[in-house]
């Protein structure tokens, strides 16, 4: 056997096992904890399994307020997909370019937008002379706002691609026998709203896990309960047990988004046309027109009123000159993360992907319905033992959190990449090289590059903003951007926040732009605008 | 019945379509050949009214219905359209798919003409299948059931039979010539077959480098 075989062997076997033990590794000592814990612990600790009195209400809240929340999102989604595509029919380019930024858009963390609305509302109840944060905007209505708002770039963005997997004859048939309104009820409704109601979907289970956006507006969540109970109980056992209710639905949530997304995502019509749009029916215009502008005043909101926050321009340098520290760190922790998740990933991936991409969309499923205070304590758990003990309250833990919590999401955003690529490709190089470095360099890497770039930003980002995780597992004397501003924002809206925030927006703003310019260079084939 | 003056149409820095004329009489029939890339689709769409032209004008039973700056939408133009693949709409069943178009008449005479239509082409037994659950010749075979429901006056073929086998291509061809000369159907027909091109009792249009 060539020795690249046996290398490239073993690498996937040591990169497979390395990411199973950073995403499964938390949930498997926690259930290990409870597994040893003697019999009158355990028994107190599995009736918590099921929720009651006040846990149940609080259950129920908080799914009912997520509903919400997912239900807002998925309708505005859908009529915002079918607007792009209208206003960008004759030009594919700033269609494809636009559905990318709004995924980096999707990726700031949510209370980003919690604070920049909350600044909104009061410059609007300012302008009013009426205190609108003690009246609609406060508890609950303005949880289920700003969720909503917040997880809107990320519903659009999967509402997009149902846009984008559809198949132009398909209306051109109906278009041949129906008026606008009949295809757009019969044919083009059904044939889209699938994924808007998967983006949806997913909404809904990040709504049920996120804690940060009720806890700004004082509502408690039963995801916040499993922090609560930790910080009073100190209790691994008692977090895991709580946290089941949360995991299974979580997990339903997401595996259903997985099976509704399904279809679009292994079929190659993604990279083909998408719906061009037609002429709307004046309701339909109405209410496509009032979503785009919920869409761009989402997008532009922040931005805008951040920088009226931060009011003076030396204000927001030196509250980012007085955040240095923690932006280094931020930024080293989401580096490592970013290229620890994408380089184990694409191990694993050789591994799991056998012809169908179900195992590593289990994994990815997995690891999203954990509650990430969850996977924070099963990370204490994990690590604070003399096996691994060097590592632990160290820095390398923030990035392990990234790697925990998004590793299922970089070997799924992999998985599906290679899984799309013509197996003929591989093929005809197996026919002309043998295995070797050149076969690997030559043809696996580059058309694996994107897979793997995707997932390293996807994994950068999405760590750079934790939060759940990370507040519980980060070394004493030091804090990332994101736990810094989370913390500072419970002191009421200040100028510091508002231009680190900027800063946070500044930088998914400039990966969103970069990420869609080379999507465009490397599309430069297709038709032009 | 159909007449196209001059029809230019250009995508991007490409000229698809360079001033092509062509005329078409009430149940004649025209077969529209060429290479490809030579314009033959765009044409039917453009014919269809799914694409502008961008100069050139199109007139159906002798009124304008496509210039440069306006067009007739297509649903009003009473045409069918049977494109290359069988464009069946996969969340509903072969019944449905043909009853969408027959919305101006009452359901159950739609139900029973698509009943009729379905067991003339043989595929009847498909009626309540979803096309996921239909084989590629019954597909297209439905594809064209649904182009004729409504009884158009024009029925645009865009290759039809491409990827069928040769049974099924000589069965769905009888088909189409049997439907076409029953309803006194106008048929353009597309086609790099030139064996099919000769079964049809008509003019050859003939495209090269959009012309």
């Amino acid at each position: 056997m060539p020795a690249i075989t046996c290398i490239n062997a073993a690498y996937r076997y040591i990169a497979g096992g390395l990411l199973l033990f950073f995403v499964l590794g938390p949930a498997v000592s926690l259930a290990l904890y409870v597994a040893a814990a003697d019999r009158q612990l355990a028994s107190s600790m599995f009736s918590l399994i099921l929720p009651e009195a006040r846990r149940l209400d609080l259950f129920i809240s908080s799914v009912g307020l997520s509903a919400a929340s997912a239900a807002a999102c998925m309708a505005i989604s859908w009529l915002s997909g079918l607007g792009l595509c209208m206003v960008c029919r004759t030009c594919p380019k700033t269609f494809k370019a636009f559905s990318i930024f709004l995924w980096f858009m999707a990726l700031l963390p949510p209370f980003v937008h919690a604070f920049s609305w909350q600044a909104a509302f009061g410059l609007a109840g300012e302008f009013m002379s009426v205190d609108l944060t003690r009246g609609f905007f406060c508890g609950k209505m303005a949880s289920w706002w700003v969720q909503t708002m917040a997880w809107l770039p990320l519903g659009v963005g999967v509402a997009l691609i149902g846009f984008r997997g559809i198949e132009p004859d398909l209306i051109e048939a109906a278009r041949m026998t129906a008026a606008p309104g009949a295809v757009l009820r019969q044919i083009v409704l059904p044939l889209t709203f699938p994924l808007a109601a998967a983006g949806g979907i997913l909404v809904f289970a990040l709504c049920l896990l996120d804690y940060s956006i009720p806890s700004l507006f004082q509502v408690s969540v039963y995801a916040l309960e499993i922090f609560a109970d930790y910080s009073l109980y100190n209790s691994s056992g008692r977090a895991l047990m709580m946290s089941v209710p949360l995991i299974l639905a979580g997990g339903g949530l997401v595996w259903t988004f997985y099976l509704m997304c399904k279809p679009v995502l292994s079929s190659g019509s993604l990279t083909g046309n998408y719906y061009k749009g037609q002429d709307l029916p004046p309701v339909y215009k109405i209410l496509v027109a009032a979503a785009l502008i919920i869409l761009f005043v989402q997008i532009m909101l922040p931005v805008c009123l951040l920088a009226l926050a931060a009011s003076k321009w030396h204000t927001v340098f030196s509250s980012i000159k007085d955040s240095v520290a923690e932006l280094m760190f931020t930024l080293q922790a989401a580096f490592f993360a970013g290229t620890a998740g994408a380089a184990l990933s694409a191990g694993a991936a050789g591994l799991m992907l056998r012809g169908s991409v179900w195992l590593p969309a289990l994994f990815a499923c997995f690891s999203l319905s954990l509650p990430a205070s969850l996977t924070g304590i099963g990370l204490i758990e994990l690590f604070n033992t003399p096996l691994f003990g060097a590592f632990y309250n160290t820095d390398s833990m923030v990035a392990a959190a990234g790697v925990s919590r998004f590793g299922g999401i970089s070997l799924m955003i992999i998985c599906l990449h290679l899984s799309r690529i013509d197996r003929l490709l591989f093929e005809a190089a197996e026919l002309l090289q043998p295995p070797g470095w050149r076969r690997l360099l030559k043809i696996w890497l580059p058309l694996a590059a994107p897979g793997i770039a995707g997932a390293f930003m996807a994994v950068f980002m999405l760590s750079a903003g934790e939060l759940g995780a990370t507040l519980l597992v980060c070394p004493p004397g030091k804090t990332t951007l994101t736990v810094k501003i989370y913390n500072l924002l419970h002191y009421g809206a200040s100028e510091a926040v508002a231009g680190l925030c900027l800063l946070l927006i500044a930088a998914g703003w400039a990966a969103g732009i970069a990420a869609a310019f080379l999507s465009e260079r490397r599309n430069a084939g297709d038709q032009s605008c | 019945m159909i007449k196209a003056v001059n029809i230019t149409k250009v995508f991007g820095s490409v000229k698809v379509l360079s001033e092509v004329s062509l005329h078409v009489g009430r149940a004649e029939s025209l077969v529209v050949m060429g290479p490809s890339g030579s314009g033959k689709t765009t044409l039917l769409r453009i014919i269809a009214g799914l694409e502008r032209p961008d100069a050139g004008e199109i007139y159906l039973d002798g009124s304008l219905v496509s210039t440069n700056k306006w067009r007739l939408a297509p649903h009003l133009r009473n045409i069918g359209f049977v494109f290359q693949t069988p464009a069946l709409w996969p969340h509903m069943t072969i019944r449905e798919n043909i009853i969408f178009g027959l919305g101006s008449i009452p359901k159950r005479q739609a139900l029973e003409r698509a009943d009729h239509l379905l067991e003339t082409a043989g595929i009847l037994h498909t009626a309540n299948r979803f096309p996921g659950q239909i084989s590629g010749g019954e597909a297209k075979r439905a594809a064209i059931v649904r182009s004729i429901a409504p009884k158009p006056a024009i029925i645009l073929m865009d290759e039809p039979l491409v990827n069928l086998d040769a049974k099924v291509k000589n069965q769905l061809f009888e088909y189409i010539l049997k439907v076409t000369a029953a309803e006194r159907t106008t048929l353009v027909y597309v086609t790099h077959d030139a064996a099919e091109a000769a079964k049809i009792s008509g003019n050859i249009l003939y495209m090269r480098g959009c012309k």
